[in-house]
């Protein structure tokens, strides 16, 4: 067991941020976090990283708790945190490589080495000498990231990783996190960009209002929600062909709707009536279907309708 | 202690990258400590106190003084204005150890920028200056006693990370009130409660040769320890009270 979290709670005065959490990592992956503002996510981080103490209960790190380990912990330990720059501007990507691994304990030798690394694999060759204040926003994202990984932690916390990086940039990131997970490396991400919580989480945590509603893997919280798998029905208009249509799906989950000469009908995979009804009415009224295509929600939708669920 | 040794290298070598960058700032601090030093020489010399050979020692003792104080208060501030804070609280090494080695890379730093300005001093003013060997374990064990007042300041930056600005305040009443223009011998209130009065006090006799007891070291080593020992355990406290109430970053 990497992490043991046993009824974890966080209160600062009447404000209680993390209520009784309860969780456990057993194994190196990608964790995404996940919340509302305000839901918990950076308090639980900053809890993971000893940056607060908890109201009560404990974080275990492979069987000792954390509050035991003392400094030693973050020998362990990377992290980029949101809303910081996480790096000193007036030095280049090498000196606060250099800066931060000599607080690490390396030695110059390794940092140096570790350096050439990570420069290669953030596709930074050539910027190393530039000031960090002068690079652009994606390439002080690498170098944040590169401070982070210097000592090749064990655990890496990434907050936002990804925000405010362009298209290429955010797929090296993306890259570059999936190889440390593959080679060993427990990442907690928290991010509100879903689709890169989508290529790379496999397990979540959702936290609202202090409390984790959902542990698990990506694919059970689609799962768990069947009943929001759809197909989708493509047909070609014709003169009232939409008034018809309408009348045989009229359930409140159904959608019609007519885009360029094309009615799009979406009915839910579980009521197989209306799937029927659409399909006689379509052969009696000589209807064109121009293709049915099996519609799985997307992780976006799946989120929308748990927290709109969790709320209701 | 090889730990130690790169903890510190990293330090004076970003400290010299900073330096390195905002030079001009510093050639601006040692002119305006030079006008300074200047004016207060010139000032005292037409006054009842004589500058003797012992006399600049005062101003060296505020100067490092001045900055010591403050140095540990501003990092802490500037780490938080630009957004690195949070990354030296999740190193293997403590806060409370990154503080003390800056402030030490400072000293350093700041040693070339004061040997100049007092040599200058020396040229232009024909200000008489001796030194003695012995005046270095006194200051080395004054500075202490200024680190753990820096350790005080630091933890109510901590909490109030506005503090920092006050901290010059702080200093200039220090240039007035704990005898660094005092002659020789004239022991100000603040000699029986601060160490830096008292490490210019016992300085000042060193050099001119004069008598310093065994008490006089005693209550300096005394009085710094206590200042040391009390700045590192209310920042320590602080740290961690400001751990279970939340340390604000905001500035």
């Amino acid at each position: 067991m990497i992490f043991d979290i046993k009824n974890l709670t966080k209160s600062f005065g009447a404000h209680t941020a993390l209520s009784n959490l309860n969780l456990e990592i057993p194994e190196p992956g990608i964790y995404g976090i996940l919340g509302p503002n305000g839901a918990g996510k950076s308090t639980f981080l900053k809890l993971m990283l000893k940056i607060l103490n908890p109201t009560s209960g404990e974080i275990y790190y492979n069987g000792t708790n954390i509050r035991s380990i003392g400094n030693s912990y973050f020998n362990d330990i990377g992290a980029v945190l949101e809303g910081n720059r996480n790096l000193y501007w007036f030095l280049s990507a090498r000196e606060n490589l250099l800066y931060y691994g000599r607080l690490m304990g390396m030695t110059d030798r390794a940092i140096q080495a570790r350096t050439e690394e990570l420069l290669t694999v953030m596709e930074l060759k050539g910027h190393e000498d530039k000031k960090v204040g002068y690079c652009s926003r994606g390439m002080q994202q690498k170098v944040a990231i590169m401070a982070a990984l210097i000592h090749s932690p064990k655990i890496l916390f990434l907050d936002e990783p990804t925000l405010g990086l362009d298209v290429t940039t955010k797929a090296t990131v993306v890259s570059e996190v999936r190889r440390m997970a593959d080679s060993g490396t427990t990442v907690f991400l928290t991010t509100h960009q879903i689709d890169v919580l989508e290529r790379l989480t496999d397990r979540l945590t959702i936290f609202e209002n202090g409390k984790s509603t959902y542990h698990g893997s990506v694919d059970s919280l689609v799962n768990s929600q069947k009943s929001r798998q759809r197909t989708e029905y493509l047909l070609a208009a014709s003169e009232g062909s939409e008034e018809l249509l309408s009348a045989v799906v009229s359930a409140e989950d159904m959608e019609v709707e007519e885009r360029k000469g094309v009615i799009h009908i979406r009915i839910p995979n579980t009521d197989e009536a209306a799937q029927s009804r659409l399909m006689q009415v379509c052969m009696e009224n000589r209807l064109r279907i121009i293709s049915i295509v099996p519609e799985t929600p997307t992780l976006e939708e799946v989120l929308i309708h748990f927290w709109r669920s969790h709320h209701a | 202690m090889r730990n130690i040794r790169r903890q510190f290298a990293a330090e004076l070598r970003k400290y010299f990258l900073e330096v390195k960058c905002y030079y001009p700032d510093h050639i601006v601090n040692l002119v305006v400590l030079f006008i300074m030093f200047f004016g207060f020489f010139r000032l005292f010399t037409n006054s009842d106190v004589i500058p003797d050979s012992a006399y600049y020692i005062g101003f060296v003792y505020w100067f490092y003084a001045n900055g010591i104080i403050g140095e540990s208060s501003v990092s802490i501030s500037t780490e938080k204005q630009s957004g690195t804070f949070e990354q030296l609280l999740i190193k293997p090494s403590s806060l409370s150890s990154i503080l003390f080695y800056r402030s030490a890379c400072w000293l350093l730093f700041q040693s070339v920028e004061i040997a100049i300005v007092m040599a200058a001093l020396h040229i232009f003013l024909s200000v008489p200056m001796s030194f003695s060997l012995f005046v270095i374990p006194v200051f080395i064990i004054t500075m202490l006693g200024l680190i753990g007042i820096s350790y005080l300041l630091s933890a109510l930056t901590l909490i109030f990370t506005k503090t920092a600005s006050f901290t010059t305040i702080f200093s200039y009443l220090l240039l007035f009130f704990s005898g660094v223009a005092n002659g020789v011998g004239v022991r100000s209130a603040a000699y029986f409660i601060f160490p830096l009065s008292q490490g210019i006090d016992i300085s000042r006799r060193l050099i001119l040769k004069l008598e310093v007891t065994l008490l006089d070291m005693g209550l300096l080593a005394v009085n710094s320890f206590v200042y040391l020992f009390l700045g590192m355990l209310v920042f320590h406290y602080v740290m961690k009270s400001g751990r279970n109430k939340g340390i604000s970053m905001e500035y």
